[in-house]
């Protein structure tokens, strides 16, 4: 069987050429797969195998055209010429190829190894990618949960802030922001700049600085630190900003409240000494500064036993320390209330004290407060009361006294002039009348000075310059004295509302106890002075007011600082003659004159009494009203009509008064003698005279009649008496229309004195 | 695997070392005889036949599931087929006698098929029709590989 060739040529020519072809497609596609990912070996590996299969087809196909065009062209010896050379490189691509095949499993191997690694790496890589991400996250929550926090580059630029950060000092970081843009301030680009400390080595910087924000100013503290590469090398600095505002408030509130504090217990009005356990002082205020002569720098750490010296006051021995007791006792310690405080210049000052533990948040005592008052002159004015007091009680003694024992006296008195003028004079009885009369004015004074106690005692004041009192007063004493008396006075010495008489009482009492207390020759001094409302030198319990001072002055033996208390003290004497009333009096009536009088002695030095009383509101003296007694006038025969409720003094005045030669009419009270006076007139004998006693129990006074008497006739002619001598009728007794006043008990002389001025006046 | 690739290598070895004794001397003097030699092409043709073979058990043995394998693996087959065919064609070669081509004016323009050997010879010499196929399926398998990016 014959087949034609002709589909032999064909086929290789056609095969040859498609082969050739999709060869070179193969090589072209190997290439790029392989550049798709050049790392991979093992495409490489296929890409020199396809390029070792493309160069098998390449030679073959070129191989078998040339062949058959060869032969086409009757060209068969050449193609015989060069087929050895075609076959040639076709067999050394069959052994490039079979070499290429046989590193098939190896190149797969190393492909698979590395792949292996590579997922391994990449595994890793993603993990460890992972664990970075997430500690970047981390870290970045944890700056973005932190204080405000910047890095900054040594060059001022800012690396890296959070949040917090930028919330406060807004900026982009991108935008290579400088710090000292960010928030200037005022160590800016300055050597106290934390940059540039820590440029200079300083391992940790803190600054504080503060930014007004929506209004408010909130301060921060900046903590610098270095910021190092992985070489340890300085590449900037980390600072972190801590707010501070809350402190700082806080701080100001307990500092303004800390100065509160201290200003408060540095104002407190008491003294206060706070210790610790040892009784060590801790701090003293200003009032203990003042009252014991320690400041507080000094007082500091010193035992509170040498600031704080205490003594009995009565006894002068010394006190403990409530401190000691205060931490034995754990409980509140008061002082005993006779307790003095002695000064670091030896003052003595009366105090009332409390000690008290200081307890801390436990309950355990920490220390002791010791608070005490100065209460010197609270004790001063409680004497002083008490003083008053018992003049008081004897005031109202005397006042209930005196109505009925001057009018006793009165009786007494009377019928000892009576019976003087009965006897003569070298009768026996004469001197033992005498004695007895003397004992009776003796004890007419003595009303007179009890009467000063009594609340009816008020002074009659007037408006007066004291000077004439003083001096009057004073020579008076003094006259026939060894002893002189030296006045300074000043001519502008203010006026002063007194009663003089009082007043007068008053010097004569003190140059007399002066007088008492002096050897011959010595000279009393009396120094009146002006003394200012604002004056500092005054006594502070006075009165806002300007006083006059009268200091009587002696160099005498003194009184003893034992007696000085009590001198002002009713029937307190240490003179065998003295009655003891003497200072009392005085006190009396300078505390009714609204004045104040005080002593200093000392024993053998002297005593000085000083006296205040309130100046006048007036400039000039009152003109003093008082008539003046014209004693050479004659007393002529008059009707007399006395008022007075108590018998003995009605017969006793009608009897003075009939042996002097006057008719006399008795009244026991004040309507009786009204009706007596009118009926009287009625049947035209008129009285010449009233003599009506000024209180009657239970009817009509004086006070009373005289004014319906004057309405019948108003030139009838009263005169008042009354055993109350202070009363202030007495002293005033012109202006309730008495023509005269007549003191009970009165002496016949007295009384017939009364009579001739008011006759002839 | 290294001993097993060793093993391998004795095996084909020694199969071309026998193929090379056994060839008849003839066969030199044919197409692929002169310098090039029968014998050194057809150890050429055994070795990428062994090369090709290698190649397919390793991948039958590795398994690879991506796309483009399984074309690679036809691509193995096929040319592993043509190898037997080319290397049968060039055996056969050596047998056929002048006699079997037809010629007219000098060129041959038919074949004389007598026997099985002239039948296989024949086929042999359309070897393309399994060469072009190959190639197509390597093509195919590279294109594959490169859409998988």
């Amino acid at each position: 069987m014959t087949f034609s060739w002709a589909p032999v040529i064909v086929i290789d020519i056609a095969g040859s050429a498609i082969t050739l072809l999709t060869a070179f497609w193969c090589a072209v596609l190997s290439r790029k797969w392989t550049r798709q990912k050049p790392d991979d070996i093992f495409r490489h590996y296929i890409f020199l195998l396809t390029l070792a299969i493309v160069l098998f087809a390449i030679s073959r196909s070129f191989g078998h055209l040339a062949k058959q065009l060869l032969l086409i062209n009757d060209m068969g010896s050449t193609w015989e010429q060069i087929s050895p050379y075609s076959g040639t490189i076709n067999s050394v691509t069959f052994i490039v190829i079979f070499a290429f095949s046989l590193y098939f499993h190896r190149f797969r191997r190393i492909h698979t190894r590395i792949e292996k690694y590579k997922n391994n790496l990449e595994e890793m890589i993603a993990l460890r990618t992972g664990e970075l991400n997430e500690a970047n996250l981390t870290l970045e929550n944890v700056l973005n949960s932190s204080n405000p926090l910047c890095i900054t580059t040594v060059d001022h630029v800012i690396l890296k802030a959070n949040d917090a950060y930028w919330a406060i000092w807004p900026g982009i970081t991108e935008e290579k922001l400088k710090c000292y843009i960010s928030r200037p301030g005022p160590f800016c680009q300055t050597e106290e700049c934390p940059l540039f400390q820590i440029k200079a080595g300083q391992k940790e910087v803190f600054r504080e600085i503060s930014k007004k924000i929506d209004g408010v100013t909130r301060v921060f503290i900046v903590t610098g630190r270095p910021f190092r590469d992985l070489d340890n090398n300085l590449v900037g600095v980390v600072e972190s900003f801590q707010d501070i505002s809350p402190q700082k408030k806080m701080e100001l509130a307990l500092a303004s409240e800390r100065e509160q504090l201290a200003v408060t217990l540095r104002s407190i009005g008491d003294g206060v000494i706070t210790t610790d356990l040892k009784g060590n002082i801790l701090l003293i205020n200003k009032v203990t500064e003042h009252l014991t002569g320690w400041s507080q720098q000094e007082a500091i750490g010193q035992p509170v036993e040498h600031l704080f010296k205490i003594i009995d006051e009565n006894s002068g021995i010394p006190s403990k320390s409530p401190v000691d007791e205060v931490l034995a006792s754990g409980k509140i310690v008061e002082l005993a209330s006779n307790t003095a405080l002695i000064a670091r210049d030896g003052t003595q000052y009366s105090i009332e004290d409390s000690g008290a533990p200081i307890f801390n948040k436990n309950s355990e005592i920490i220390g002791t407060v010791l608070v005490f008052r100065n209460v010197t002159e609270k004790r001063r004015t409680k004497k002083e009361l008490l003083k008053v007091q018992k003049l008081e009680s004897v005031g109202i003694l005397a006042g209930g006294i005196a109505h009925d024992f001057n009018n006793i006296l009165a009786a007494i008195l009377g019928n000892i002039e009576l019976a003087e003028m009965f006897v003569d004079s070298e009768n026996k009885a004469y001197p033992l009348l005498q004695t007895a009369k003397k004992a009776s004015l003796r004890a007419k004074d003595l009303t007179l000075q009890l009467l000063t106690f009594s609340k009816g005692g008020d002074p009659v004041k007037k408006t007066t310059s004291i000077a004439k009192t003083i001096t009057e007063s004073t020579n008076f004493i003094l006259h026939g004295s060894s002893l002189s008396c030296q006045f300074t006075i000043p001519d502008n010495l203010w006026l002063v509302d007194i009663d003089s008489g009082q007043i007068g009482q008053v010097i004569q009492n003190l140059v007399m106890n002066a007088q008492a207390a002096m050897a011959k020759g010595e000279k009393i001094r009396i120094i009146a002075s002006n003394v200012e409302q604002d004056n500092p030198a005054k006594p502070h319990h006075l009165s806002d007011k300007a006083y006059i001072k009268i200091a009587v002055e002696d160099d005498g033996y003194g009184i003893s600082e034992a007696h000085l208390e009590k001198i002002f003290d009713p029937y307190f004497t240490t003179r065998a003659e003295g009655s003891g009333l003497g200072l009392a009096i005085i006190h009396s009536i300078i505390k009714k004159h609204h004045g104040h009088i005080e002593v200093h002695s000392k024993v053998d030095e002297g005593t000085i009494f000083t006296i205040y009383l309130p100046a006048s509101k007036q400039h000039s003296p009152m003109i003093p009203t008082s008539t003046e007694t014209t004693h050479s006038l004659e007393t002529r025969k008059a009707r007399i009509l006395i008022m007075d409720d108590e018998v003995l003094v009605q017969d006793i005045a009608k009897l003075m008064l009939s042996t002097c030669g006057h008719e006399v009419l008795i009244a026991a009270n004040g309507r009786e003698a009204i009706d007596i006076f009118k009926e009287q007139q009625k049947n035209g004998k008129p009285v010449d005279i009233i003599i009506m006693d000024l209180t009657i129990p239970g009817g009509m006074g004086g006070k009373e009649a005289v004014i319906e008497i004057l309405k019948t006739d108003p030139s009838a002619k009263v005169i008042v008496s009354s055993g109350y001598s202070n009363d202030p009728v007495m002293a005033d007794y012109q202006e309730y229309g008495f023509k005269a006043a007549l003191t009970k008990p009165f002496l016949l002389e007295e009384l017939k004195t009364a009579l001739r001025n008011v006759l002839v006046a | 695997m290294v001993e097993m690739e060793k093993t391998h290598l004795h095996t084909g070895m020694g199969f071309f070392v026998l193929l090379t004794l056994i060839a008849d001397p003839a066969w030199a003097v044919q197409t692929h005889g002169g310098a090039e030699g029968l014998v050194t092409h057809q150890i050429g043709h055994l070795l990428f036949a062994f090369g090709m073979g290698y190649l397919l058990l390793r991948l039958y043995h590795i398994q690879l599931k991506s796309q483009g394998w399984f074309e690679f693996k036809i691509f193995l087959w096929l040319i592993l087929a043509w190898n037997f065919l080319t290397f049968s064609g060039h055996w056969l070669n050596e047998s056929i006698t002048k006699e079997k081509f037809i010629h007219s004016n000098g060129d041959i323009v038919a074949f004389s098929i007598t026997n099985l050997t002239d039948s296989l010879f024949y086929l042999s010499r359309l070897d393309h029709l399994i060469l072009v196929p190959s190639f197509l399926f390597l093509l195919l398998a590279l294109h594959k590989w490169r859409r998988q990016e």
